[in-house]
C-alpha cells in the first residue's frame, strides 16, 4: 500500500510541477519555469515532457545549446516521434545556423503533420536561410495552396527577393499585405522592393502605411529618407533619417546618410558628429551580418 | 532624334581568327589567383591607326602540368582579321598575368604596354617597329605582390604618363587555405576576408621608360581602377573599385592625392556599406556635364551608379536610373559605359561571371557562367535590353570587357576575357545607324596620346562630355579613342578639348561619319 500510495503522490507532485511550469512560460516566466521543470526531470527522468518543456524554457531564454541538449532528451525519451519535439528542435537548430540538422528534423515533423503550416514555414525558413531558394519556395507555396496566410506570402516574398525576382517578389508581398493589413514586416519589404525598382511612388505610400502601423519603424523611417534623398530633399530626407536613428540609435546605414545628408547642407558640426558615429559602429561590428552573408554566399 | 536602334552582338571570334584561350592554371586546389583572371587591352601597337587586341594569361599553377601557354596579341590587319603576333612582338610574356595598360609611356609615338601579375608586373617598351623589349626589373614597377587592374594618368602635369597599379590580397602559394562552404560543407575559394588587403602603388614617370614609386598609403582591395576629373579642375583624380573595403575616390591636388570618397558619397553604397567592387568606368550618363561612376559589384550587391552632383558630391542613384533590380543574380566584373547606338547617351554593358566554380552546390539559384547584360540608357535611365543584343547573353565566366571600333564602320564592338574560357570578340550590328565622329588625340605638350583631355561640346541641347582614359572596367583596356555618337546630326559643331597641360583647342565642326586625329595646339590634323 504505501509504495502505490507513494507513487500516486509522486504523479500527482509530478502534474503540479507540470502545471506550475506551464504556467510561469505562459507568463514569460522563464527562470521560474525552468526550475519547475528541472525539478521534474529530477523527479521523472523518464518523461519526455519534462525535457520537452525544459527545452522550450531554455530556448525562450536563448540558452539554445542547452535547449537542444534538452529537446534531444525528450527526443529520445518518446515512446514514438513526436512532431513537437521535433519542431522545437529544428527551431533550436535553426537558431544556431545548423542548417542541416535542423532540415533533418523539421523534414521528420513535416512529414508526420503534413498539414501543419508552422512547422512547413519553418522548414522552408531553414531552406531560405541556407540559400536553397527553390526548396523555399516549394515549401512556402506548399503552404499557401492549403493555408493561406499573410506570413506565408511574407516568407515567399522575401525567397523571391533572394532569387533576385523582382516581380514575383512584389506579388507576394502585395498579397501579405493585403491579408494582413497590419504586417508591419511585410508593408517594409514591399517598400524597399518599390524602391530598388526605381518605383519610387508607391514605395512611399507603402512605407507611410508602415510608419501608420507602427510610428518608430526605423528601417520605415530610413527607406524613406533614401527616397527623400534620391529627389534632392537633403532636409527632408535628414529629418527622415533623424527619425529613424530615434528609433534605432544604432542603425549604421541611417547615421552614414544622416551624415551625408548634414555635410552638403553645410551642417559641418552635425555631419562630424554622425561621422564619428558612423565610425564607432563599424569599430563595434555593426556591418557584421552584411559581411557575414557575403562570407555565406562565398 | 533616332527613337530607337537594336544592336545586337554578332560572334565573330572565329572568322576574325582569334583563338585565344585563358588559363587560369587551376588543379583543384582553388588558389585564390586563379578566379580573377583574365585581362584585355585594345590599342594600336603598330601605329597603323587599327585597334589590335591584346589578351593576358594565367599560367599553369602548383598541381598542374603543362607550360606556359602565354599572352596573346592580334594584330588588326584591317580587313575584319587579325593575326597572331605575339612572338614576333615579344609579348610572350612570363608569369601569372592578370591585367594591364598601355599607352606611350615615353612620348615616342608608340604604344608601351604594361603587364600586371601575381608576380612581378612587366612593363615593355615598343620599339617602334613591330616589336617590344621588356625593362625587367629596371623598369621600378615590378612587384611581387598581386597586381590587378592599373591606370596610366598624368598626376602631376608633367606630360609624362604616371603611373597607379591597384593590388589585391596578400595571397600567396605559402599562406593559402582550404575554406569550406559553411551552408554546403563543400570547399571553395575563400572569402577576401581571410586575407589581408595589399597596398596599392603610385609610380612617378621619369620620363626614360622607369618608374620610381611615390609613398602613397592604401590598404584596399583594389580590382578596379579609372582616371576621371570628377570635380572638373583640369587634372585627373582617380576611383579604385576594392572587393569588400570601401572604395576610393584620390582628388588629385596638384600632384598630390587625397581620398576623398567617403565625403564624397562614392566609399560606400546607399545602405553604408562596402560593396564586392570588381569594374569601374566613369561617364555622362545623365548628359549634365558631369562624369558619373559605376562599380560592378558581387551577387546581391547592385551594379552601383553614383551620380556626380558637383561640388564634390555623387549619390548612389542606382536605382533611380533603372539599375537596381537587374543585377542581383550576377556577379559583375567587366564594365564599360559606351555609346553603343550612337544616339548620344552612353548605354551600360556589363560581363559577368561568378567567382565561385560550384557556386550552383552553394546557392542553387545562382551559376558559375553568367550572361552578359546590355542596358540601354533612354535619356538618363537605363533599360534592359540584354535579349535583344545577340551573343553578349551568352553566359561566360566574363572578366574583362574592352571596346574597339575593329572593323571601322563606325559602331563600337567588344572584346571579352573570360577565366579559364575562350576569349571573344562580338561585332556591333546595328549600332552604326546613328552618326558618329570619333577623335584620335595627339598631346604635344600634354602626354602623346592625350589621355585625360576632355572633350565637351552641346548635342541637341545638351552637354556632351568624355574624356580619354588607358583603362576602366576590369584588366581592361578600350580602344583610345573618344567615340562621339551623334543621333541624326550630321556634324559635331563648337567641340571645346581642354589637354591635360591646360591648353584649350577649339574645334568648330565636324562632319560626321568619320575619324579624325587633333593634335594639341593645331586642331584637326586629318
Amino acid at each position: 500500500m504505501i509504495p502505490a500510495l507513494l507513487a500516486v503522490l509522486l504523479v500527482q507532485e509530478a502534474g503540479s510541477l507540470l502545471d506550475q511550469g506551464k504556467r510561469f512560460l505562459e507568463e514569460r516566466n522563464l527562470e521560474a519555469a525552468e526550475q519547475a521543470f528541472r525539478e521534474l526531470v529530477a523527479e521523472s527522468p523518464q518523461d519526455s515532457r519534462a525535457s520537452y518543456y525544459l527545452g522550450i524554457a531554455l530556448a525562450r531564454q536563448d540558452r539554445t545549446e542547452e535547449a537542444i541538449a534538452a529537446l534531444e532528451s525528450a527526443r529520445r525519451l518518446a515512446k514514438r516521434p513526436n512532431p513537437s519535439v521535433l519542431y522545437e528542435l529544428g527551431t533550436a537548430f535553426s537558431k544556431l545556423e545548423r542548417w542541416r540538422e535542423a532540415e533533418e528534423v523539421l523534414k521528420q515533423a513535416t512529414e508526420l503533420v503534413p498539414t501543419e503550416p508552422a512547422m512547413r514555414l519553418q522548414l522552408g525558413w531553414v531552406y531560405y536561410s541556407n540559400l536553397e531558394g527553390e526548396k523555399a519556395l516549394a515549401e512556402f507555396e506548399r503552404v499557401i495552396a492549403t493555408s493561406p496566410s499573410a506570413m506565408a506570402f511574407l516568407y515567399l516574398g522575401l525567397t523571391e527577393i533572394g532569387l533576385g525576382r523582382n516581380e514575383p517578389a512584389l506579388a507576394a508581398l502585395r498579397e501579405a499585405v493585403r491579408l494582413d493589413p497590419g504586417l508591419l514586416d511585410a508593408h517594409v519589404a514591399l517598400g524597399k522592393v518599390l524602391a530598388r525598382a526605381g518605383r519610387d511612388e508607391e514605395a512611399v505610400t507603402v512605407l507611410t502605411r508602415a510608419l501608420e502601423i507602427d510610428g518608430s519603424s526605423a528601417e520605415s523611417h530610413f527607406q524613406l529618407g533614401l527616397i527623400t534623398l534620391r529627389r534632392g530633399d537633403l532636409d527632408s530626407a535628414s529629418g527622415s533619417f533623424a527619425a529613424a536613428l530615434e528609433a534605432d540609435p544604432e542603425h549604421l546605414q541611417a547615421w552614414y546618410n544622416r551624415a551625408l545628408a548634414s555635410e552638403r547642407l553645410g551642417r559641418d558640426e552635425e555631419a562630424r558628429a554622425a561621422w564619428a558615429r558612423v565610425a564607432e559602429l563599424r569599430a563595434s561590428g555593426a556591418e557584421e551580418p552584411e559581411a557575414k552573408r557575403r562570407t555565406r554566399a562565398r | 532624334m533616332i527613337l530607337f536602334v537594336l544592336v545586337t552582338f554578332i560572334d565573330v571570334t572565329a572568322e576574325a581568327g582569334i583563338s585565344f584561350r585563358h588559363d587560369d592554371g587551376g588543379s583543384g586546389r582553388r588558389y585564390m589567383v586563379e578566379t580573377f583572371g583574365g585581362g584585355v587591352l585594345a590599342f594600336d601597337y603598330d601605329s597603323d591607326e587599327l585597334p589590335d587586341l591584346f589578351f593576358i594569361n594565367g599560367a599553369p599553377l602548383p598541381g598542374t602540368d603543362g607550360s606556359r601557354r602565354g599572352n596573346a596579341l592580334y594584330r588588326n590587319l584591317g580587313d575584319s582579321t587579325f593575326r597572331d603576333v605575339t612572338r614576333e612582338a615579344g609579348l610572350v610574356g612570363e608569369g601569372y598575368g592578370m591585367g594591364g595598360a598601355a599607352s606611350d609611356l615615353d612620348n615616342d609615338g608608340d604604344i608601351d604596354v604594361l603587364v600586371t601579375a601575381f608576380g612581378d608586373n612587366q612593363l615593355y617598351l615598343n620599339n617602334g617597329d613591330g616589336t617590344f623589349r621588356s625593362r625587367g626589373t629596371e623598369a621600378g614597377v615590378a612587384d611581387e605582390r598581386w597586381s590587378s587592374s592599373a591606370a596610366f594618368f598624368e598626376l602631376d602635369g608633367d606630360g609624362l604618363l604616371d603611373l597607379y597599379v591597384a593590388n589585391y590580397l596578400d595571397f600567396t602559394f605559402a599562406n593559402h587555405r582550404e575554406c569550406v562552404s559553411p551552408t554546403a560543407g563543400i570547399v571553395a575559394y575563400c572569402h577576401p576576408e581571410e586575407y589581408e588587403g595589399v597596398p596599392d602603388v603610385l609610380y612617378r614617370n621619369r620620363g626614360d621608360g622607369t618608374f620610381e614609386e611615390v609613398a602613397f598609403g592604401s590598404d584596399g582591395k583594389g580590382l578596379g581602377v579609372v582616371a576621371l576629373d570628377f570635380d572638373d579642375d583640369g587634372d585627373s583624380d582617380l576611383y579604385v573599385a576594392n572587393d569588400t573595403t570601401r572604395n576610393y575616390l584620390y582628388r588629385n591636388d596638384g600632384g598630390a592625392l587625397t581620398d576623398v570618397g567617403v565625403e564624397a558619397g562614392v566609399a560606400y553604397n546607399e545602405q553604408g556599406l562596402a560593396e564586392a567592387g570588381m569594374g569601374v568606368d566613369a561617364g555622362d550618363v545623365d548628359r549634365d556635364g558631369r562624369l558619373d561612376l559605376v562599380v560592378t559589384n558581387f551577387d546581391f550587391e547592385n551594379n552601383t551608379l553614383y551620380r556626380n552632383l558637383g561640388g564634390g558630391f555623387f549619390f548612389d542613384a542606382t536605382s533611380a536610373f533603372g539599375l537596381g533590380a537587374v543585377s542581383l543574380t550576377e556577379l559583375g566584373f567587366g564594365c564599360d559605359l559606351l555609346d553603343l547606338d550612337n544616339d548620344g547617351w552612353l548605354d551600360l554593358v556589363v560581363v559577368n561571371g561568378h567567382i565561385l566554380d560550384n557556386i550552383a552546390e552553394i546557392q542553387s539559384n545562382l551559376s558559375f557562367a553568367q550572361p552578359g547584360q546590355v542596358f540601354r540608357n533612354e535619356g538618363g535611365r537605363f533599360v534592359d535590353v540584354t535579349v535583344s543584343s545577340g551573343a553578349i547573353a551568352r553566359p561566360r565566366v566574363g572578366r574583362g570587357l574592352a571596346s574597339l571600333d575593329y572593323d571601322r564602320d563606325g559602331d563600337l564592338d567588344l572584346a571579352i576575357a573570360s577565366r579559364g574560357g575562350a576569349a571573344e570578340l562580338l561585332r556591333n550590328d546595328g549600332g552604326n545607324e546613328g552618326a558618329f565622329v570619333s577623335l584620335r588625340l595627339v598631346g604635344t605638350a600634354s602626354n602623346r596620346d592625350g589621355v585625360g583631355a576632355r572633350l565637351t561640346f552641346q548635342l541637341e541641347g545638351r552637354p556632351w562630355v568624355e574624356e580619354l582614359r588607358s583603362t576602366s572596367s576590369y584588366l581592361a583596356q578600350n580602344e583610345m579613342v573618344v567615340h562621339v555618337g551623334l543621333g541624326d546630326s550630321t556634324r559635331a559643331e563648337g567641340l571645346s578639348l581642354r589637354w591635360p597641360s591646360g591648353h584649350l583647342d577649339s574645334i568648330g565642326g565636324l562632319e560626321a561619319g568619320r575619324g579624325y586625329v587633333v593634335k594639341e595646339g593645331i586642331g584637326v590634323i586629318r
